[in-house]
């Protein structure tokens, strides 16, 4: 079993972003306030030269943390290998303490959903997440993962469990670490009306090592996740208590929509920083 | 393998109008198509059609979104239209596999477009 974050990587990392091509030339004319960079691991699978160079050149100046978008550990059919061995090799050229990906599916029977579709909270889906993380770990090789709690766009009947129990049985079983996106928490306790305080209670509080904030905006009655926002008060707010609990070693500012002038993205992982080091110096 | 069914089931309600119309119209037929035991049945029913439309135009945003970010010059010509364009096409056509997916989307609507 792959050695679980928190013993391979004892530092604090900080703050930083979901690297965007658009905001190449500012992130590194500013990389003394960026600690860290997300990488979206399927923006990288173009194998050109210019693509590996580009990998390369981001690795020497940045802490990366690869994020996958479409492993699709929770697909009871099983892993794409094509698309593994393409993540595992973005994962070793980003040389980074952890990867990360979602407890969700992506895919199906042949058909590509195209987003993050969520898993029944059942032993069944415990079982499966198991068997295709240990098979991504065989490829992928001994390195730390994190896997993320995704805004539920529908919620399935039938579970046998809340996600926090699911989540905390899943780090049991796996030892994988939690990147907890504060932001899907955040819309999932408004569209679904539970309380946040007994979702934290219930989480396994030395697993989280990575958060991901981000805004969201109402669309009629549904509070959406569409990183095109600014980060609301309510969610860094939010960020500050899940800081003081969890004392997670990096957050991971997400704009992938309407992108604004890059200072708006600096302020933001400025804050996320503040944040992560006062809760630091509390504990 | 229930498991496998439902979201073989699930996949279809989140990319297929048809499978959509069939499962609205009858959700137990549906269900019976893809071999559910009862359990999964209820599950695929708990979603609800609010939550499931929904969700089906959040994926159908992304893919224009994506659309419109590989077609510029085109999106920036039709404005609006763009958008109504591509839901119009993103319900007959769903989106491909792999890695270029979204750009063999982007390919295909700009051939939707052509023929319009
Ligand atoms: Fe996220």
């Amino acid at each position: 079993m792959a050695a679980a974050v928190a013993e391979r990587s004892p530092l604090r990392i900080g703050a930083g972003y979901s690297f965007r091509r658009a905001y190449a030339a500012q992130t590194y004319a500013n990389r003394a306030r960026i600690d860290v960079l997300e990488i979206v691991a399927d923006h990288f699978f173009d194998n050109s030269k210019a693509c590996r160079r580009e990998l390369d050149l981001l690795a020497e100046h940045f802490i990366l943390l690869p994020h996958g978008l479409d492993l699709s550990l929770g697909s009871a059919d099983g892993l794409d290998e094509a698309y593994l061995a393409r993540f595992a090799e973005v994962v070793r050229r980003a040389r980074a303490p952890w990867w990360s990906e979602h407890v969700a599916f992506t895919r199906a029977g042949g058909i590509a959903i195209g987003h993050l579709a969520p898993l029944p909270f059942t032993r069944e889906a415990l079982e499966v997440l198991e068997r295709n993380l240990d098979r991504a770990r065989r490829v992928i090789g001994d390195l730390p993962c994190a896997l993320e709690n995704i805004a539920a766009p529908v919620v399935l009947g039938g579970a046998e469990m809340e996600e926090p129990a699911f989540l905390r049985a899943l780090v049991e079983r796996t030892g994988c670490s939690l990147l907890l996106d504060v932001e899907n928490l955040h819309a999932n306790a408004l569209n679904f009306g539970f309380d946040v305080d007994c979702y934290l209670d219930a989480l396994p509080a030395g697993a989280v090592v990575q958060l991901h904030v981000a805004g969201g905006e109402w669309n009629g009655a549904t509070y959406v996740d569409s990183h095109a926002r600014a980060v609301h008060a309510d969610v860094w707010r939010l960020v500050e208590r899940v800081c003081n609990r969890f004392a997670p070693k990096a957050i991971v500012v997400e704009r992938d929509e309407a992108l604004p002038p890059f200072d708006e993205v600096l302020a933001e992982i400025e804050r996320a920083r503040v944040i992560l080091m006062q809760a630091a110096v509390c504990r | 393998m229930p498991l496998a069914a439902l979201q073989r089931a699930l996949a279809q309600l989140y990319t297929r109008q048809d499978a959509r119309d069939r499962f609205c119209a009858d959700p137990a037929e549906f269900a019976r198509d893809f071999a559910l035991r009862p359990a999964e049945a209820a599950q695929l029913a708990s979603i609800g059609e609010t939550r499931l439309h929904a969700y089906v135009d959040s994926l159908d945003r992304k893919r224009a979104n994506e659309a419109a970010r590989l077609l510029p010059l085109v999106a920036q010509a039709l404005g609006p239209r763009f958008r109504a364009e591509f839901f119009r096409y993103a319900r007959r056509v769903p989106l491909g596999r792999g890695p270029r997916r979204y750009r063999d989307d982007a390919r295909r609507f700009a051939r939707h477009l052509r023929g319009l």
